[in-house]
């Protein structure tokens, strides 16, 4: 669409249409904070309902405290249904197929009812009678039943995102898998047990712009003529990174061209229906060049900043600010920060006897290529005096049989165990969750793996992985 | 375009499928360097075309240095034709559609041949024989003479694009301009001359992902089908942002809407074909924090940074290093330096005698409130031995007529070396005065006086000047050394 010379120099008036310079009163440096122009309204005390990325969940905290309904921010799980053991994070929607295809799920159980058929429709069966959620982040395996009853639950959860005041969707990454047998998508990279079931069903999918604004535009659609009529919908590119590429890519680089696919497309979009706004969180994270942004994982946006984010927008966005409620930020991290879990991870692994083999990936993630003698790594001395739980999510490879893990939690020196336990993981991923007694302010924690072929003989090793193993200072949902 | 599980998973085996944290030795903190993966190799004497934005300047004096062949880097113009003194900036190309569409001439004028009607195609007749190249950089008036020769000397110029080895494609902005008359974009906002007698001519449009694709599809497939066989792209999105938008949005925002629909242009193309790849320079500047990437503009990436940005390039695309000129960063900022234009600036200036009413306002901005009487300012001694172009704006602010005189002296001599008077009508006009070689160290002085019929309504004439300086060629260059 093009416009003449003078509106378009009318637009382009006083100071903040030009890119400001380094000194004083820059809105770019330290941090960056453009200027909003919001198209409509928000109301303190209106239900919006959040979807997306990560980046949505640490939005959702915000709001909730400064006095917004936020229905997926109340939503929780028994902590051993996410990999990480904090039940946290399952409703997270990394692509814009996965918002559009769970929006377009839920309007039809809207539509048709909860029949089991709907409930079971994402539903993969892994060994043992235990399914995997292909719709739901983590893809740890839980029994038919809750499975169906969980499926329940998100249809109860999802009908709020059509009668909210405000959706906000948050756009994470193009990095896409496909169920080539369902023809559908799924919401991220298959694990050990759907790769066993069927190694040629999962494929990868790079989503190109056209794709990823087609459904986007599709979800908009049906938001707008479900539910409540005009709710205002706000556009957000999440400015986590991802974590790991299946490009081939450098993941920096790779990254960068999933998020500038996003971003063109929350651009395009904000510009279409005039109850559509983007609300430019990425541009504050990307452009600010203070290290506080940043977690040390140099991934995750640290609350702090998120809440500043969030200031900003409601700042703008709201008319009545004084009907906030008057909680500094500080006051809201910290808060944040009780909610959440307190956990700490085992650190730095080290062997634990000769013949170990084992390798640490990133992000606490230990492999294991055991054999019939036990394998062990040890962590610590760490104070482990606060804590009282541990969970671990176990994984084993395809060649792997069965695998025996044992904990034991010893003080240095001394030559008997203050707490042990084992698990056999027959299947191929197991949410290890274990209750803890008063343990010592020093003491050195221990893994070791066992673990049988499945084809005797067989050149590859069988492999275990275990993921993210932590101490929780509050005993496991459902321990 | 889906792939199996096993060949995504062997995609992702290397180290860095994996996001870096915070600690020793990781590629993206203080300064962001992703590994590089070239589909095609480099060498060095090769011919290298570079089109673009401002960011392929400043990549092609560094390629120059490391031994390329940049025909694009050696185009020169008259220092009065440069767009702020910068060498070849009267090349850049900030939008998809204005690199195609020059290739698109180009190509035409290779088959055709350069006809009077090719080589007029894109100029704009003022009054008084003058006339304004729409597609290039800047738009400063030239008689139409010279635009018709320079635009054969462009027509020469990129030939070699067609005949290179390898073509450098720097995307830059989508915010485009667009002439109704002719229904073609033009290179950029149009200036005074354009929008005093046809303002509804000239049009604004923010490019679609779709139209960017398209035309950057259409350059490449220009590229490909003319000249050399199999020629290498490498496609790069400019870092450096947009100085004003036109959309109506801050322009942190528009800005990282126009480098996002272009990043994912050069990502949807280097995976379409084998000979075309795509550099991350975008990358470096942006994820680096650094303050260090940015001069103060906080828009232009700083001629060290973009040295480190072309040296990580070639290392990953060039197979044997040795035959690359060994050359340190800092020889080769100062090598640079010497073949730009100089600009001095005239800052702080001195009353050429007592009573002079004026004041310096910030960047070089003077203010006059002459009366009758001249008022004179001085500046110098500066050096004016390889002549050059003084270049100013003057706008009357208060007042009908005002006349300005500039005169320049050497130390030694009672004469003016150069004089010259304007009698300032129109309310504002851009100086644009070319200089004789003159004195090493010479002294300019303004003199200002305003017409006393303009004073009977008692208002004081003010007059201000802006930016006023003089821009000379670079010295010759030395005696190539013997290798």
């Amino acid at each position: 669409m093009r416009t003449s010379y003078k509106e378009a120099l009318a637009r382009a008036k006083g100071p903040v249409s030009k890119w400001p310079g380094r000194g004083e009163g820059s809105r770019l440096e330290p941090e960056a904070w453009p200027l909003l122009a919001p198209r409509f309204r928000l109301h303190p005390g209106e239900t919006v309902f959040t979807i997306g990325s990560c980046f949505a969940r640490n939005i959702e905290r915000h709001l909730e405290i400064l006095g917004f309904d936020v229905p997926a921010g109340r939503f929780r799980v028994p902590a051993g249904e996410m990999p990480d053991g904090t039940g946290v994070g399952l409703l997270n929607k990394y692509t814009p197929h996965s918002m559009r295809d769970e929006i377009a799920w839920a309007a039809r159980v809207a539509r048709e009812g909860a029949g089991e058929s709907l409930l079971a429709q994402s539903l993969f069966e892994v060994e043992g009678g235990r399914c995997i959620d292909l719709g739901l982040a983590g893809f740890v395996p839980v029994t038919r039943e809750r499975a169906l009853e969980r499926r329940r639950e998100i249809a109860a959860l999802y009908q709020r995102c059509f009668d909210a005041d405000v959706v906000i969707m948050t756009l994470g990454l193009v990095e896409a898998w496909h169920d080539a047998k369902r023809g559908a998508y799924i919401q991220q990279a298959p694990n050990a047990a759907m790769l066993r079931h069927d190694r040629g069903r999962w494929q990868f999918e790079v989503l190109s712009y056209e794709d990823a604004l087609q459904s986007t535009r599709e979800a908009i659609e049906l938001l707008d003529r479900t539910g409540r009529p005009g709710k205002r919908i706000l556009l957000t590119t999440s400015p986590v990174p991802m974590a790991r590429t299946f490009s081939g890519d450098d993941v920096l680089v790779a990254n960068m061209h999933s998020k500038s696919v996003l971003r063109a497309v929350c651009g395009a979009l904000a510009r279409t229906w005039p109850n559509v706004d983007y609300a430019p969180a990425y541009e504050s994270v990307m452009l600010s060049r203070t290290p506080a942004v940043w977690k040390d994982d140099l991934i995750h946006v640290t609350t702090e900043f998120v809440g500043k984010v969030v200031e900003r927008v409601l700042a703008a966005y709201v008319d009545d600010t004084a009907r906030l409620p008057d909680v500094p930020l500080e006051a809201r991290v910290a808060r944040i920060g009780q909610a959440r879990r307190p956990s700490t991870r085992l650190g730095q692994a080290r062997a634990a006897g000769d013949a170990t083999r084992f390798r640490e990936v990133p992000h606490g993630v230990v492999i294991f290529a055991p054999d019939a003698s036990a394998h062990g790594v040890a962590y610590g001395p760490l104070d482990l005096s606060a804590y009282r739980s541990f969970a671990a999510l176990l994984e084993l490879s395809q060649d792997a049989e069965a695998a025996e893990v044992t904990l034991e939690i010893r003080e240095p020196g001394s030559s008997t165990a203050c707490f042990s336990a084992a698990t056999r993981v027959a299947g191929d991923v197991a949410s290890w969750q274990l209750p803890l007694p008063a343990l010592p302010t020093a003491a050195t924690v221990t893994l070791h793996v066992r673990a049988s072929s499945r084809r005797a003989g067989a050149k590859q090793v069988p492999r275990v992985r275990i993921i993210n193993p932590r101490f929780f200072a509050e005993r496991g949902g459902d321990a | 375009m889906r792939i199996g599980y096993d060949e995504a998973m062997a995609r992702s085996r290397h180290a860095h499928s994996k996001w870096p944290a915070r600690g020793e030795g990781n590629r993206l903190e203080p300064e962001a360097w992703p590994v590089l993966s070239p589909r095609f190799r480099l060498r060095p004497g090769e011919t290298v075309f570079t089109i673009g934005s401002c960011f392929a300047r400043n990549i092609e004096g560094h390629l120059a240095q490391l031994g390329f062949r940049v025909p694009a880097a050696e185009y020169r113009v008259p220092v009065e034709e440069c767009p702020r003194g910068f060498v070849s900036g009267i090349l850049n190309k900030y939008t998809p559609h204005s690199m195609r569409d020059e290739l698109d001439w180009a190509a035409r004028v290779l088959r055709d041949g350069p006809s009077d009607a090719l080589l007029s195609e894109s100029l704009f007749e003022l009054d008084g024989g003058q006339c304004i190249d729409l597609n290039l950089a800047s738009y400063i008036p030239v008689t139409l003479d010279r635009g018709v020769q320079r635009r054969a000397e462009i027509a020469e110029l990129y030939r070699h694009c067609f005949e290179a080895e390898v073509v450098i494609m720097t995307l830059g902005l989508i915010e485009a301009w667009y002439d109704t008359e002719r229904g073609a974009y033009i290179q950029q906002i149009p200036n005074a001359a354009m929008t005093r007698r046809t303002p509804e001519r000239w049009q604004f449009e923010i490019l679609s992902y779709a139209d960017s694709l398209q035309a950057i599809r259409e350059a490449i497939g220009l590229l490909g089908r003319t000249g050399r066989a199999g020629k290498k792209i490498i496609l790069t999105t400019s870092p450096v942002p947009i100085g004003r938008s036109f959309s109506g949005e801050d322009p942190l925002l528009a800005n990282t809407y126009s480098k996002s629909v272009l990043r994912a242009v050069c990502g949807t193309l280097a995976g379409e074909c084998a000979n075309v790849d795509y550099a991350p320079a975008y990358e470096s500047a942006t994820l680096s924090k650094s303050p260090e990437v940015w001069m103060d503009d906080l828009i232009h990436v700083r001629t060290s940074f973009v040295g480190k940005i072309v040296e990580r390039i070639l290392a990953a695309y060039v197979d044997d290093q040795a035959a690359l000129p060994q050359l340190a960063l800092e020889e080769r900022m100062a090598r640079m330096k010497a073949i730009q234009n100089t600009a001095v600036h005239l800052s702080a200036p001195r009353p050429a005698r007592e009573g002079v009413r004026y004041r310096e306002l910030q960047k070089g901005v003077v203010i006059f409130a002459p009366d009758a009487q001249p008022h004179a300012l001085c500046y110098g001694p500066l050096d004016l031995s390889r002549g050059g172009t003084l270049t100013a704006r003057l706008q009357v602010l208060e007042g009908t007529s005002v006349l300005v005189r500039i005169e320049v002296h050497d130390p030694d001599s009672e004469a003016a070396g150069f004089e010259w008077e304007l009698a300032m009508g129109e309310r504002l006009v851009p100086l644009r005065l070319s200089l004789p070689a003159l004195s090493k160290a010479a002294t300019l002085t303004w003199t200002v006086s305003a017409d006393t019929a303009a004073r009977e309504d008692r208002r004081v004439a003010r007059l201000r000047i802006e930016n006023p300086r003089i821009m000379s060629p670079p010295p010759p260059p030395p005696p190539p050394e013997a290798l």
